[in-house]
């Protein structure tokens, strides 16, 4: 009896021609983990994030709510919003509008329906100084919302060639608060790995 | 060689409970050609961000070519195509050219790949582009803008999946991965471990061959003026007022010189991070400030690959303090900024980090400290990815 080769390295030197489809010695072979590392890596690419350096000015302005682009993996219908901050006062968020093709895309526009505000007041102490402040020393960011995109938010561009989503946040803070980075996490609804999000 | 149609959707079938890979159970077809679609829906499908950038709100260029932007791109064994996305509009300025702006894409110290015309004070839009079978090997990605009315707010380079209902051969990529062909698992079939290879290793070939950004750090560069503004402004001393800044011409935010002073110096009136650029090293107090910060959420323990561009003095070194305890140093790219157009030296190091938390992940430049903006760092890029 040959024995399935799991190895990383390509082999196809041991074809088991003679062997039926439901040979019993192959099924004690096939872990179900085959399935899962299936799954292992689109839960791995979906979870990738990025996270950019932006200030979002204290303009305390939709109108000029700074856009920032992002590319959606493929899977994933769920996106965190997380960030850094400091002053008091709140961070508002949105996810800008859709437009079929990626050519005649117009710039995003402030969605007030879709605010997510979050007050930074409990996340960074009195600012007094000119020192940055952030919001943990390393353990856990408080600082994020979840926030589950709909289609309508999110643009499917280059359907001649390609298909691939990509999305807008548009952010702004009130007056007395200063964003420095902004991070998109990435992430299934429901998944056998991982369906906490 | 065959052909595939990749399916276009991700199926859940439990093989468990419903196809019988249990012990002492027959494997059924079905199964086997449903992982067979999923493995070839992961080949096709696999893929997300290699590099993004924001800038708020713009980064203008000037009224000679800049480099606006570099962008390391890692290596792909599998050439796989890329796609590129700019977000770039024209303002009114007071002084300077008005003629159309030229975008451009172009590999650093290579070729161009794609050029656009901005027209004066044109409305927001983007601007994009496919990126065809790109170097295996790790290249640069630059963006440059010849014209001072036009401002770039943000950009996204991400690898190209394949188009629903192509087809594509099963001859195996560089890497290894090689789509299943399900006719061959048909109940008729012998069932070959060469067949149920391609389903067992794809995945890891798959996620080996395919990195994936996990951050962006990319301000914009301006090679050519950056260090002029600063010594127009300070005098050659970083603590110098600020002045005159393209705010005035261009009616937009300046991101040179007023952000180093926001967040650099004590006495000023913001701490915007968004140009990690500063003094080298702890100050005379003995506190040593982080030049940035950036969040990093690694879902699994992991090892990464983190790609610097960090213009410094000799001596100086860049700490990347990525998870807790996870300290990565860098040397220096250069003394100097690149030439515009050219590649620059990016340095690369790897680092395995925690996984399960979310992280204010810092940036640090160490070395021998001193206000004069000579001995400045300008961290022109970080990138850290998967693998």
């Amino acid at each position: 009896m040959k024995t399935l080769n799991n190895s990383i390295a390509w082999d196809t030197a041991n074809a088991l021609e003679a062997d039926p489809i439901a040979h019993g010695s192959i099924a004690e072979a096939w872990p179900i983990a085959l399935a899962d590392a299936l799954q292992v890596a689109l839960v791995r690419g979906a979870m990738t994030h990025y996270s950019a350096v932006v200030g979002l000015d204290n303009r305390n302005d939709s109108a000029k709510a700074t856009p920032i682009p992002f590319h959606v993996p493929p899977m994933v219908d769920r996106i965190r919003v997380a960030f850094l901050a400091a002053g008091s006062g709140s961070v508002y968020f949105s996810f800008g509008q859709t437009q079929e093709t990626i050519g005649s895309l117009s710039a995003p526009a402030w969605d007030s329906g879709d605010v997510i505000t979050v007050d930074v007041d409990t996340l960074v102490t009195a600012d007094t100084t000119d020192e940055p402040i952030y919001a943990n020393t390393g353990s856990g960011i408080e600082c994020q919302r979840l926030h589950v995109c709909t289609d309508a938010q999110l643009i499917t561009v280059g359907a001649s060639s390609s298909t691939h989503t990509i999305g807008w946040l548009l952010g702004y803070s009130s007056a007395a608060v200063t964003v420095s980075a902004v991070a998109l996490l990435f992430s299934r609804s429901a998944t056998t790995l991982d369906g906490a999000v | 060689m065959g052909t595939i149609t990749p399916v276009t959707t991700y199926s859940g079938v439990d093989l468990v409970a419903s196809e019988g890979v249990a012990v002492g159970k027959q494997i059924g077809a079905a199964g086997l050609q449903s992982v067979a679609a999923n493995s070839n829906y992961c080949g096709m499908q696999y893929s997300g961000p290699l590099a993004s950038f924001s800038w708020s709100p713009t980064a203008p260029g000037f009224d000679t070519n800049e480099d606006m932007v570099e962008l390391y791109v890692p290596a792909d064994i599998d050439r796989r195509d890329l796609w590129l996305v700019i977000f770039a509009q024209s303002k009114t300025v007071l002084s300077g050219s008005t003629a159309s702006a030229t975008l451009t894409a172009k590999v650093a110290g290579g070729s161009s790949l794609n050029t656009w015309s901005i027209a004066y004070e044109a409305a927001a839009a983007c601007y994009d582009c496919s990126v065809s079978s790109p170097s295996a090997s790790a290249w640069t990605l630059s963006i440059q803008l010849d014209k001072k009315h036009a401002q770039i707010t943000g950009g996204i380079l991400f690898r190209k999946m394949t188009k629903s209902g192509d087809t594509v051969d099963d001859t195996p990529r560089a890497s290894g991965f090689r789509f299943a062909t399900a006719a061959e698992l048909a109940a008729t079939e012998p069932l070959t471990d060469e067949m149920v290879n391609r389903l067992v290793t794809n995945p890891q070939k798959l996620y080996d061959a395919t990195p994936l950004s996990h951050c962006s750090i990319l301000p914009a560069i301006r090679t050519n003026t950056m260090a002029q503004n600063v010594a127009a402004l300070g005098g050659g001393s970083a603590t110098g007022a600020i002045g005159l800044s393209w705010l005035d011409e261009t009616g937009m935010h300046s991101w040179a010189v007023n952000d180093f002073r926001k967040f650099s110096f004590s006495g000023g009136t913001s701490r915007k991070l968004d140009g990690p650029h500063g003094p080298i090293g702890a100050w005379a107090d003995g506190s040593h400030r982080e030049v940035c910060a950036f969040i990093f959420a690694p879902r699994y323990d992991q090892t990464v690959t983190v790609a610097s561009h960090f213009i410094a003095p000799t001596g100086s070194t860049l700490r990347i303090e990525l998870t807790e305890g996870v300290k990565v140093t860098m040397p220096i790219s250069s003394t100097t900024f690149p030439a515009v157009g050219a590649a620059p030296t990016w340095r690369t190091a790897t680092a395995d980090v925690l996984g399960g938390k979310i992280y204010a992940a810092r940036v640090y430049f160490d070395g021998t400290h001193s206000e004069d903006w000579d001995d400045w760092g300008f961290l022109l890029g970080l990138q850290v990815f998967n693998g």
